[in-house]
């Protein structure tokens, strides 16, 4: 495998779960069941009594169902749709990719966060405790709670947050976006 | 990050969702029949048998699948294999001369490694804890002065991942120790 | 006069070949853990543990950590076979930590 390929194949597989986790709990619990299937059979076939529920009872309940047996279906259906949504869902992990020539390069958007808002308190010439990042796919959301009477103008910080973004190449892009809280804290 | 095959994972989980939903819609169907299902009444032994080797089947599937899931990792970083013996690096080696490199950056708060193969060869999954408000490009730049060393070190040049990620409890400690 | 003979024990052997390991891995003997195995008749030798290295950016690190691991295992063969006196097959070496120091520069 080319090295650019193994690389492209590091980042992908860090940006998306793996589902291997989902896979072994569904599995795992399909054995146990399976398993008691297969026993409560072959205890049927040898005529001996079932463990708990022999596959004559199980099929006559299920012939007429009643309350228990809807609402195993409903059940599941609901255990379906949990699974379905694991199968198609993408898993996105919350990371963002950065540009660099040797390594491959994913940053948790937790981090990202935060450096964001550091950068943009000093440039806010604010300690970080008023500033807040949020990160997701494509955009940075950053609040900032100025101090009573110093304003504090959003173009400026959405400049300097713009400045830390494209200087770290990310994949997907992000886009920043400043608010500047309504109300300030008295002293800084 | 292993070589698990992830397409194989969705579809297991899809090929479930449709045996959970189809259970679902039969016992449904037999309370307030829509289709045409054929019910199942005959219980002759050997249906039962039948029904018994399926289930051990999907048993003996099952677990091995789950065995194979997580393969992939190694402990090795770099190896060298000759007539008279081996030559072995673990990853270990390369968390514990990147965390000495990086002691200075102090918005670097740990350093761990995983080695995994990737596409036959080997490949180092790098994780760098950060304090929550770091500069992410000191950090970068940093590891990659640490790399290039490595690369010259290992005398080889290792496919590596860099993964950033927020060191928080860390970041507590210090800010604890400050006040 | 008969020549006499010296009865090695596994244990004893062991020892020394870990010793002879550590030495050359430059770390103490206590991280050093050696495997002694047949080897088709010859000794087969299974060492793991830390090597001492030096600091990423220093400025007259040496040779790079893969040689100094062959070195080792080139060094440690004549060594058993010489102090040890047996005849030595595979030497397989594991490195599992790295132990920074810097060394010292030669005058």
């Amino acid at each position: 495998m080319t090295e650019k390929k193994i690389y492209s194949r590091l980042v992908r597989r860090s940006l998306h779960r793996s589902r291997s986790v989902a896979v072994s709990v569904a599995l795992a619990i399909t054995a146990l069941a399976a398993a008691y299937v297969g026993t409560e059979s072959v205890l049927a076939a040898l005529t001996s009594p079932p463990l708990l529920l022999s596959p004559e009872a199980a099929l006559a309940a299920v012939d007429k169902p009643g309350q228990w047996e809807l609402a195993g279906a409903a059940a599941l259906a609901v255990i379906a749709l949990v699974l379905l949504a694991l199968a198609i869902a993408p898993g996105r992990q919350g990371r963002h990719e950065v540009a660099n020539e040797r390594m491959a390069v994913v940053v948790d958007d937790t981090a990202l966060a935060g450096a964001i808002g550091a950068s943009t308190a000093a440039a806010a010439r604010l300690p970080v405790t008023r500033v807040a990042g949020l990160v997701s796919r494509t955009r940075a959301d950053i609040r900032v709670t100025p101090t009573s009477g110093a304003p504090l103008d959003a173009d400026t910080l959405t400049a300097s947050a713009s400045a830390l973004i494209d200087s770290l190449d990310l994949h997907p892009r992000l886009r920043p976006r400043v608010a500047i809280a309504a109300n300030g804290v008295i002293g800084s | 990050m292993t070589s698990t095959n992830r397409l194989l994972n969705r579809v297991i989980l899809a090929v479930l969702a449709i045996a959970a939903l189809a259970g679902a819609v039969y016992i449904a169907n037999r309370a307030y029949p829509v289709v045409a299902i054929p019910t199942v009444t005959e219980l002759d032994p050997t249906t039962l048998w039948i029904v018994a080797a399926g289930a051990l089947l999907v048993v003996v599937l099952a677990l091995a699948v789950i065995i194979t899931r997580g393969r992939g990792h190694s402990r090795v970083a770099v190896s060298h294999q000759a007539d008279d013996g081996v030559a072995s690096i673990d990853a270990r080696v390369v968390a514990d001369l990147i965390t000495d490199d990086l002691a200075l950056v102090p918005d670097v708060t740990a350093v761990t490694t995983r080695a995994f193969r990737v596409g036959g060869g080997r490949a180092l999954e790098l994780r760098v804890s950060v304090r929550r408000s770091s500069d992410l490009r000191v950090v970068v730049d940093a590891v990659d002065r640490a790399v290039a060393e490595l690369d010259d070190v290992l005398e080889e040049r290792i496919p590596i991942l860099l993964h950033v990620v927020s060191g928080v409890r860390a970041n507590l400690a210090r800010r604890q120790r400050v006040r | 006069m008969t020549p006499g003979r010296v009865s090695v024990t596994a244990r004893a052997l062991q020892r020394t070949v870990t010793a002879i390991a550590a030495g050359h891995l430059g770390v103490p003997v206590s991280n050093v853990s050696v495997r002694l195995v047949d080897d088709g008749g010859l000794l087969g030798i299974a060492v793991t543990g830390p090597l001492r290295l030096p600091p990423l950016r220093s400025p007259n690190r040496g040779s790079g950590a893969v040689s100094r691991v062959q070195v080792a295992r080139a060094d440690i063969r004549s060594d058993v076979a010489s102090i040890a006196g047996s005849a030595v097959g595979s030497v397989t070496v594991t490195i599992t930590r790295a132990i920074v120091i810097a060394e010292k520069r030669v005058r």
